[in-house]
């Protein structure tokens, strides 16, 4: 049962991560590779906010804001340089990465830390006891995942996505302005890569090299949920995460890591769309 | 309605329209004509903000368009159908009409309008269907019907007809011809189709090598030297 639970945790986090990477795939063919580090900088703003205030709440809340902003900023000023070159913006995207990383460990420094859980306590579940804050984290990437797909599925803006997303000049040709939408999607999937962050920073033992942990499981998520389908995403998040963590019980870290590669491989090889990809690229 | 001077445009180091000037009066029908590669395409592309560079003046309805982008070149009133139809394939046929409330800045839940949905009937039984699953036909009568959603004075269309059965051109024509009837929007029609084209237009300009070479009313271009020179295929 904790190993259901633990599972859950994982594909909870990698859920509100592979979201966005999946969405900014769709829409702008731009794999960003620094989405990694959006969620790194989730974290780092719920340590400066502990720093200066003592209050890990307050991190989580401005997380989602200041990392979405950041990607606003990162769209406005390099990505739509690029727009329509997939590697050139997979270099690109993979220096700010690196820039990213290395500014932080000039401002944070390079050494681990570990921040204090905003509350402690356990709670029964099924009979199993449980850390409170993990299921707290389960139950709020719930609620942000169904109101994500919500937005996509039921608003005015998540339609024009879509429409920018199959067709960008017809899109714009029903007066539909496709940079606002390119520039508010990755907003918003580095906001949820930075609440994600904020919300595992206790979790973890942070450090700025952490992101690349989670871009990597992202990546896998995406691909093995299907690339396009924002119902993939969720059902690939639940698969690797709780694989991962079914795995990590039974056998040595380095056994699970490999046994999980090979799962996502076969499961490719056998449905190369994903679980819920589209014929149709 | 719609006046084009001076208008060069084309591709990275490539020209494809040169120098075209036209002018499209409210509510008329007015064809550009010429064989396939021409650049009777880029044209309406052109005016669209759709083509990698152009110079020229656009105007609609008296406002000058060129320097805007093209999604706020629509809100001077054009409805856009490219050639391809340019349906949302995974939109269902109603979503793909509510996307024609983008340009008026309405709510796209807004109720469809029903003279839109009287000038295609059928639509309202396919009103869930996936747009992508229609036929050709179908799908080109969706894209025109999404462009007057918004009830836009000016309609660009780049060859409907193109990959359509007889019978099917012919409803078309049909539906065309109420649109135009209606006086409420002018017409901008490109076709290979001839016949097609010059009985919907009053008039007509042929291009060549990205030109307007002639110009004339829907009789002078059916003359037998014209259309053997620029038209037939």
């Amino acid at each position: 049962m904790t190993t259901v639970l633990n599972g859950l945790t994982l594909a909870a986090v990698l859920s509100l991560v592979a979201i966005g990477l999946a969405v900014i795939f769709g829409l702008m063919r731009v794999i960003n590779m620094a989405h990694g580090e959006m969620f790194i900088l989730g974290s780092y703003t719920v340590v400066a906010a502990w720093e200066a205030t003592g209050n890990v709440w307050l991190g989580i809340a401005l997380a989602p804001f200041v990392v979405g902003a950041i990607g606003w900023a990162i769209e406005r000023t390099m990505i739509r340089r690029l727009s329509g070159r997939l590697l050139d913006t997979l270099v690109a995207t993979w220096g700010l990465s690196i820039v990213i990383r290395e500014g932080l460990k000039v401002v944070f420094g390079a050494g681990s830390r570990n921040l204090p859980f905003p509350f402690t306590g356990d709670l029964t579940v099924l009979g199993t006891r449980y850390p409170l804050y993990r299921l707290f984290l389960i139950a709020l990437a719930v609620v942000v995942m169904a109101t994500v797909l919500w937005v996509f599925l039921r608003t005015d803006f998540g339609w024009k996505v879509s429409a920018v997303t199959q067709d960008r000049e017809m899109a714009m040709a029903m007066g539909i302005d496709a940079g606002r939408i390119d520039a508010a999607v990755f907003a918003l999937g580095a906001g949820l890569a930075g609440l994600a962050g904020a919300v595992m920073t206790p979790l973890i033992t942070l450090n700025p090299e952490v992101g690349l942990f989670f871009l990597a499981r992202s990546f896998l998520v995406v691909i093995v949920g299907g690339v396009g389908s924002l119902l993939g995403t969720a059902a690939g998040a639940g698969l690797i995460g709780m694989g991962q963590a079914a795995l990590a019980a039974s056998f040595r870290p380095v056994i699970a890591q490999i046994v999980l590669l090979v799962l996502a491989i076969v499961i490719i090889r056998l449905r190369p769309t994903g679980l819920f990809g589209r014929l149709q690229g | 309605m719609l006046r084009v001077t001076g208008l060069s445009g084309g591709y990275h180091g490539s020209a494809v329209l040169r120098e075209i000037s036209l002018e499209v009066e409210p509510g008329a029908v007015v064809a550009v004509l010429g064989r396939n590669g021409m650049g009777k395409t880029s044209l309406l592309k052109a005016v669209m903000g759709l083509l990698p560079w152009a110079r020229g003046t656009i105007q609609v309805s008296g406002h000058e368009i060129s320097s805007l982008p093209t999604h706020q070149r629509v809100r001077s009133g054009i409805g856009y159908v490219p050639q391809g139809r340019g349906i949302f394939p995974r939109a269902t046929v109603e979503q793909n009409l509510r996307y024609g409330f983008v340009v008026a800045g309405r709510p796209m839940r807004s109720a469809l309008p029903e003279r839109v949905l009287e000038l295609f009937p059928w639509i309202r039984e396919h009103l869930r269907q996936p747009a992508g699953t229609l036929s050709g036909g179908e799908q080109q009568m969706l894209a025109i019907a999404r462009a007057l959603v918004a009830d836009p004075p000016l309609l660009l269309l780049d060859e409907p007809t193109e990959g359509l059965a007889p019978a099917v051109v012919e409803h078309l024509h049909a539906a065309v011809g109420r649109i135009a009837g209606s006086g409420a929007h002018a017409i901008l029609l490109v076709e290979q189709h001839l016949r097609f084209a010059l009985t919907l237009a009053t008039h007509g300009y042929v291009l060549e090598r990205g030109a307007i070479v002639v110009s004339g009313s829907s009789e002078e271009l059916q003359r037998e030297d014209i259309v053997s020179r620029y038209l037939a295929v």
